[in-house]
């Protein structure tokens, strides 16, 4: 397949505006981190938007990133913790679920696919972190649309809806990023030995208290039992408090023990990037009303799982990829919600809907919307089904 | 006596006979004295009457007024409180006014889930007071949170004092079921984070009543913070107010609000309702911060050590509880207050990057001078949202026209600084007609396309943020881009 490289917003225009004209499928690739997810695209070129890097714009007193989507995520982490700042969504390396390697991709990556981490549940995904975008429509038209200030409602708000479109509705082209204050001080809870049922009881009971937890997460973890962690992040006595604070008010459930931040870093970057998971053949990521996560559980039937965000979010591991998993996993929202399926092999990831199928009435204005973006079809052709 | 305009036209009979099939008669408004009560919304410079109010108790009413609208070919306004400030239900002289109010239930309080599920037209507060014996609370609270509704604020992404921290209506809501102008029904989202596809959620969020009539509301409800207090900040000019705003930013410190006011602002509201704002001040800062009370106290020491070294003239922190209400109580009334100093007064919403606060507010004073028209600034500091009160006299045409024209020269001004046109009051019919300030014909044209998505015959609420009409055409694969037509009904500044 040819590969178009674009250094240029112009060139990006350019290009897939030839495309656009000739009818040309065209599939848009910075670092490829997350080429397997999705479901398999038939393209005629690659759209390599890798050398549209670098940023444009920091202003860390006014808590703002302007930079181009090719930036890899490490340098935008580095250039932010610099400063004290860091993107408040925690965007994941998917590398070990998707090639079970780190990973990392572009901040145009991470923000196609609306990435978030264990905060979620408190900060937000990229979607609430994108305040603006330039962007190339699927007929080459360059257009602007949010803003570069964090309080704004002109317009349509089209940075979210490009947040999560996995470049089939536009190929951005510059990104203007909320940044915030980077904590402090972290800590982190573990309890050991909880059953799923009591440790979203538990985690639950956090989510409603005032301690400003910013990580809910369990699992069980074969060698060394199941656990169940608490993060609270902020100003050093803030910290210190809360976390003395939920020792005591969940002491009583089972063996306990803090870290400090330092402990704290890899800990929260597992689960982040669903390290608990990556070594399963096929793994499923669902999103759920927490109350939801155990009928997930019992009904989807994994091997490995992880529950993330008090059960908002479950990472489902099979040793097997079976397509009829996939009428499994979605059964099991009883509660509604939706499940993407991240890894499984290609001829899987064709056989089933890997994105969560919708009543014909939101299918279809899913399919207007495309051809609004993109009415000749030619970005990421059938990415989303 | 002629007969109204909203009499004549033809489709009427036929609109009110079908209407009526379904409707009870209390939920149909016909005669011109009922339908004065809908003639304007937040924004009362721009009145005018509906053809029809037609007021739905069900998701299933509102499906059918909008399936008999769309073949009578009838353009819908959709309505909520009407405390809206750009004009968004304004209504049309040839429309349905469809208004929420009365589908007001709480359909369920969901603890565990930390969310609530509410008709559209139940007001912004209820929400929290339905979660507050749990000890929760709905985040964004606009300063007409009495009376707005969570409908209008999903329509509008409605902001306010708090969402400098906590995020405006877009980064707290979970779910919505719309109806679209073919009377299907779409829920997007519910009780679950993210939308697994493309976010239609977040599109419809903010799009001020264009795309869909909202049925339903899903709203994520967080844990009341342990405590709060406030802090009330004297600064000698505007730059200094301006340089503490931006050095508790780099403290790495995000108030739960902070909000500024200038000398005009201060005096009016120390005159209306006697906060104790420090009088010899030309610019007050008030800055909250919430959370556990070892955090509290920290920040409230830190932030007084900044306010200080940027040449604070006054400091004071809230001790209790009563003394932060008292705080807050002259900025909440600053509206009124400034009321008082003149027959009216038009209030703006612009956003700039926050360093260029002291710059845009002389600027602002400059151009008060010049038009011969007095200004109060007050000022969401924290995120850099203005808003300047214009004060005229409304039974004098010509001061309309340069309040106007004064407010339309700010946000020219916000939009050159780096800033845009609307904080969180929407471009409504206010705002229309600036949009080309902001944005090119391109960016205006791709979000025309998903209009076109939505509601492919333009029914819902035309007129309303973009200042041409732009026509959906589907021939095969040229879609679209010819055929813009202006609207020259409809009245612009």
């Amino acid at each position: 397949m040819r590969t178009l490289p674009c250094q240029t917003a112009a060139e990006v225009a350019e290009r897939v505006a030839a495309a656009a004209a000739g009818l040309r499928r065209l599939t848009v690739v910075g670092r490829g981190s997350k080429a397997a997810w999705g479901v398999p695209v038939e393209a005629d070129a690659v759209l390599d938007v890798s050398g549209l890097a670098g940023v444009v714009a920091y202003e860390p007193e006014e808590l703002l990133l302007s930079v181009r989507p090719g930036t890899p995520l490490e340098e935008v982490q580095a250039l932010l913790a610099e400063r004290g700042q860091q993107l408040a969504f925690e965007p994941p390396d998917y590398g070990w679920v998707l090639s079970r390697q780190s990973a990392w991709g572009t901040i145009g990556g991470a923000v196609s696919v609306n990435a978030s981490g264990p905060r979620r549940f408190r900060a937000g995904a990229a979607r609430d972190h994108l305040l603006g975008v330039t962007a190339v429509s699927g007929l080459g038209e360059t257009f602007r649309a949010g803003g570069r200030v964090v309080k704004n409602v002109t317009g349509y708000d089209l940075p979210k809806l490009l947040a999560g479109a996995f470049g089939t509705l536009g190929v951005l082209v510059e990104l203007h990023l909320k940044v915030v204050p980077a904590p402090e001080d972290t800590a982190t809870l573990v309890i050991r030995g909880l059953s799923d049922t009591e440790a979203l009881e538990a985690l639950g009971e956090v989510a409603r208290s005032p301690h400003e937890a910013t990580g809910l997460a369990h699992w069980p973890d074969p060698s060394e039992g199941a656990r169940t962690v608490v993060r609270v992040e902020g100003f050093t006595a803030s910290v210190a408090h809360r976390i003395g604070a939920l020792a005591k008010q969940l002491g009583g459930r089972g063996e306990t023990e803090v870290l400090d931040a330092t402990a704290s870093e890899p800990l929260w970057a597992a689960v982040r990037d669903g390290r608990p998971v990556a070594d399963a053949a096929m793994v499923w990521l669902v999103s759920v009303p927490p109350t939801g996560a155990l009928q997930v559980l019992e009904g989807a039937r994994p091997e490995w799982w992880l529950l993330d965000h008090a059960g908002g979010r479950v990472w489902l591991g099979y040793d097997e990829a079976r397509a009829e998993q996939a009428e499994q996993v979605r059964g099991a929202l009883v509660q509604g919600g939706h499940a993407t399926l991240l890894r499984a092999p290609e001829a899987v990831r064709r056989a089933v809907p890997v994105f969560q199928p919708r009543p014909t009435a939101h299918a279809n204005l899913l399919r207007r919307v495309k051809e609004a973006m993109d009415p000749e079809g030619i970005l990421e052709p059938g990415r989303m089904g | 006596m002629s007969t109204p305009a909203t009499e004549r036209d033809p489709r009427r009979g036929a609109l009110v006979a079908r209407l009526g099939r379904f409707l009870p008669p209390d939920a149909l408004v016909t005669d011109p004295v009922g339908l004065r009560a809908f003639e304007t919304d937040g924004l009362t410079m721009h009145r005018r009457l509906p053809m029809v109010v037609a007021l739905p108790g069900s998701r299933d009413e509102v499906s059918q007024i909008l399936r008999v609208c769309a073949d009578l070919e009838v353009p819908v306004v959709p309505r909520g409180a009407g405390t809206g400030l750009s004009g968004g239900a304004l209504p049309l002289e040839d429309g349905v006014s469809l208004g929420l109010s009365r589908m007001n239930r709480i359909l369920e309080v969901d603890v565990a889930n930390r969310c609530v599920v509410a008709q559209p037209g139940v007001p912004n507060l209820a929400i929290s007071e339905a979660v507050a014996g749990y000890g929760l609370y709905y985040a964004p609270d606009p300063s007409s949170q009495i009376a707005c509704s969570i409908g209008g604020n999903v329509a509008e992404n409605s902001g306010g004092v708090h969402c400098l921290k906590y995020g405006l209506t877009t980064n707290n809501l979970l779910g919505v079921e719309i109806v679209l102008m073919s009377g299907e029904v779409v829920r997007l989202g519910g009780k679950h984070a993210d939308a697994g596809h493309y976010d239609l959620l977040g599109l419809v969020t903010g799009s001020e009543g264009l795309l869909g009539v909202i049925t339903e509301v899903t709203v994520r409800v967080l844990p009341r913070p342990e405590t709060a207090r406030a802090l009330l900040l004297g600064f000698p000019s505007n730059e200094a107010a301006g340089a503490c705003v931006a050095a508790v930013i780099a403290a790495g410190i995000v108030p739960a609000g902070m909000e500024m006011m200038d000398r005009l602002a201060v005096r009016a509201a120390e005159a209306h309702c006697h906060p104790g704002y420090p009088e010899d001040s030309q610019a007050l800062l008030i800055v909250e911060v919430d959370g556990p009370e070892v955090e509290v106290d920290a920040l409230v020491e830190r932030i007084t050590a900044l306010a200080r070294g940027e040449g604070a003239t006054s400091v004071r922190a809230s001790t209790s509880e009563a003394e932060r209400q008292r705080f807050w109580k002259g900025r909440k009334a600053a509206f009124p207050a400034v009321g008082r100093l003149s027959p009216d007064y038009y209030c703006m919403d612009g956003t700039i990057p926050r360093g260029r606060l002291p710059e845009v507010l002389a600027k602002i004073g400059e151009m008060s001078e010049s038009c011969g028209l007095a200004v109060a600034n007050v000022f969401h500091a924290g995120d850099g949202n203005l808003h300047p009160l214009i004060l005229y006299d409304a039974s004098d045409p010509e001061q309309i026209e340069r309040a106007e024209a004064f407010g339309a020269d700010i946000l020219r001004l916000c939009v050159q600084v780096g800033g845009v046109l609307t904080g969180e009051h929407g471009v409504g019919v206010e705002k229309r007609d600036l949009m080309p300030e902001m944005f090119s014909e391109t960016d205006l044209r791709v979000q025309q396309r998903l209009k076109c998505a939505f509601d492919p015959e333009g029914r819902m609420n035309p007129g309303k943020v973009f200042p041409t009409l732009h026509r959906c055409v589907e021939e095969g694969r040229t879609h679209v881009h010819a055929g813009e037509v202006r609207f020259p009904d409809l009245p612009r500044f």
